[in-house]
Formats: structure tokens, C-alpha cells, sequence
């Protein structure tokens, strides 16, 4: 009977113990978000006001993006340039010339142009 | 035997207490080994090179079919008649024959919806011109004060008036030289820009109706005739139509 009940005890010592352990696993990532927070700050921009996009079309269909008015702060990053019309896009990747200024970027494959296009633009600077 | 019971009856005893010491060990290692982890995370750091992210807007009036925009044109000499099917707009300077355009695109097409706290950086107005006046104009750019349609838009009930030379051209938002000799744009069968990044932040952010442009020669009343001509989004193929080009920051 003795040995019944010692072994029901250790049990729920191991129960206990265990759940103690989960409630230690969910304090810590409160604390975490801290520090991920202050990291925000250091993203800076290499071009802060503003390029100017001009779709390129062969036939009615958007081929390559032409972004100028680019930063020589961001020269020798990399630009991406994703055209959507709501129902396809695509993307197209290239090295910002040194000193910035003007380039044309090929999309992977072609888009039909229609009444709305959204392009986004960004540019990982060096 | 008896002595024998009782030295079983007493290993009977030890053996549970021993077991329930060492799970009771085993459960504190536990639970204190579990606790270490809480702070781990705030080790955790993120780099970053730089990021630059912009989002352009391209609404285009692709034939007539264009939920997008509207634009028409009005016409002084025959001020009755509404022109909001014709593939093409003039703007033109000439005694009592002056002829002005009107567009107006739908920024609520933008997908995703342009919010009103962006940062509109650069916004730009594309007309394809196709024909260009014989001598460099100045065609004005200024945001229409009053709503109009494109079915029903006359050179008498236009938002502007019927007063020659009005809105003054100080007050325009932009203006560009198309014609022969020295002007910016001197042949047709290519696009004429108009910046009108000040007009579209005030519609984005809410401090002014979008009721769309109307352009004009920067005199009119002038003799001879002078024309420039545009495409409307009722006659272009796709790559010639009228396009408003907004690129923003959230």
C-alpha cells in the first residue's frame, strides 16, 4: 500500500514538474521581443525621396521596368521590381549601377498591362 | 521465518520511500534545468543591410472599356457638344475656337488601395501626343475645381467656366512645351508628361476632391491656330493610353 502511494507521489512530483517547465518555456518569449524591437532602428534607406517607374511594354504586355531618379547612396545594391495586374506578376532582379541614376530591369516573364498595375520597387542597399 | 518477515517486511518499506526520493529528485532537476531558457531570446539579434521600398500605382485608360479613367475634351466653338467619345482631346489656341482636355483617374482602382497616410513621392500624368503644333506651346496642367462626367462635360458647363485664359497660369500645377523649335517635346507618336505629385497627395490624403485635370494652352485666344493633340482612352491601343503613374511609400 506504502509502496502504491510513494509511487503516486513521485508521479505527480514528475507531473508537476513538467508543468512547471511549460510555464518557464512561455515566460521567456515575452522577454525576447525586447531586443527584436530596437533592431527595427538600424534599417536605414539608401534613397528616401522617391523614383520615378515607367512600365516597358511589348505589345500590350509589361517586359521590363525602367526606375530612374535612384540614389548614388544605393549604387552597387540590388533592385527588385515586381509587376502585379491582379491576376498574374512577376519579378525581375538587377544590380543598381554605381552612383545610381537610371536602369531597366527585365521581369522574368511578360505581364498584360491592364487598368490598375501595382509595381513594387526595392532596392537592398550595399 | 519470523526474523525473515521482518527484514522483508522492512526492505518492503525502504524500497518505496527510496523510489519516491529519487522521482522527487528527478522532478526538481527538471524543473530547475526548464527555467534556464527564459531569457534566451533576448540574445537574439537582427541585421539588416539597408531597404528602400517603394510601390507604384500605374492606372491606365485602356480603350474604352477603361473602368480606370475618363477624359473628354471641350470645345469653345461648338460649346454644346460633349466629345467624350472621341478617340482623340485637343488643346488649342485660336480666336473663339479654343479647345481644352479633361481627365480625371480613379485612384480607388489602385491595388492595394493607395492609404491615406502614404507618401506620395512622384506622380506623373502621360498623354501619348500625336500631333504637335506648328510652333512651341505651353500646355498648363490644373486640378478641376468641380465634378464632371464624361458623357455630358461641354465647353458651357465646365468646371472652369467659359472665361478665356482661366485659371491664370500662375496657378497651374505644371506646364510643358510641345511644338516645333525649341520645346520639350517637338514631334509626335510619343508621351508628354505633366508632374502633378502636389495634386495627387492632396487626393490621397484627403484635402482635395479628385475631380481630375484640365489642360489648357498657356494663352488662348491666339491666332493662328495651334493644336496639340492627344490619344483618349477611346481610340488608343494599349500601349498609347492615358496613364496616371503614382509611386508611394507606406
Amino acid at each position: 500500500m506504502r509502496r502504491r502511494i510513494g509511487t503516486i507521489i513521485g508521479a505527480a512530483a514528475l507531473v508537476a514538474a513538467a508543468l512547471f517547465a511549460t510555464v518557464g518555456h512561455a515566460s521567456s518569449l515575452s522577454t525576447g521581443t525586447q531586443s527584436l524591437g530596437a533592431g527595427k532602428s538600424a534599417v536605414a534607406m539608401c534613397d528616401t525621396n522617391g523614383v520615378t517607374v515607367l512600365q516597358v511594354l511589348t505589345g500590350n504586355n509589361v517586359s521590363s521596368v525602367t526606375i530612374s531618379g535612384i540614389a548614388a547612396a544605393c549604387g552597387g545594391g540590388s533592385l527588385s521590381v515586381t509587376v502585379n495586374n491582379g491576376t498574374a506578376n512577376s519579378t525581375g532582379i538587377a544590380a543598381v549601377p554605381g552612383g545610381g541614376g537610371s536602369m531597366t530591369v527585365a521581369l522574368a516573364s511578360t505581364v498584360l498591362m491592364k487598368d490598375s498595375d501595382e509595381i513594387d520597387v526595392s532596392i537592398t542597399g550595399p | 521465518m519470523r526474523s525473515m518477515s521482518r527484514s522483508q517486511g522492512l526492505r518492503v518499506r525502504r524500497i518505496p520511500l527510496g523510489r519516491t526520493a529519487f522521482l522527487v529528485v528527478i522532478a526538481l532537476w527538471l524543473a530547475t534545468v526548464a527555467q534556464p531558457q527564459a531569457g534566451s531570446a533576448a540574445g537574439l539579434t537582427v541585421a539588416s543591410g539597408n531597404l528602400t521600398v517603394y510601390r507604384t500605382c500605374t492606372l491606365s485608360g485602356t480603350i474604352a472599356a477603361s473602368t480606370a479613367m475618363v477624359d473628354s475634351y471641350v470645345d469653345q466653338q461648338n460649346a454644346t457638344t460633349n466629345n467624350g467619345a472621341v478617340g482623340t482631346m485637343d488643346a488649342q489656341t485660336a480666336n473663339n475656337k479654343n479647345r481644352r482636355p479633361y481627365v480625371r483617374f480613379d485612384l480607388t482602382q489602385c491595388s492595394p488601395l493607395i492609404p491615406s497616410s502614404a507618401t506620395v513621392h512622384v506622380s506623373t500624368l502621360r498623354l501619348w501626343v500625336t500631333a504637335v503644333p506648328t510652333t512651341c506651346r505651353t500646355e498648363n496642367i490644373y486640378p478641376a475645381t468641380a465634378a464632371w462626367t464624361e458623357g455630358a462635360i461641354t465647353w458651357n458647363n465646365q468646371p472652369f467656366g467659359t472665361t478665356i485664359n482661366n485659371p491664370s497660369s500662375a496657378s497651374r500645377t505644371d506646364g510643358v512645351s510641345i511644338g516645333g523649335g525649341v520645346c520639350t517635346y517637338t514631334t509626335a507618336a510619343q508621351y508628354v508628361s505633366w508632374t502633378v505629385t502636389t495634386d495627387v497627395t492632396k487626393f490621397v490624403n484627403g484635402t482635395m476632391t479628385n475631380n481630375g485635370w484640365m489642360i489648357r494652352d498657356d494663352t488662348e485666344d491666339a491666332n493662328p491656330t495651334k493644336t496639340a493633340t492627344f490619344g483618349s482612352s477611346d481610340a488608343v491601343s494599349i500601349p498609347h493610353a492615358p496613364q496616371l503613374i503614382v509611386t508611394y511609400a507606406t
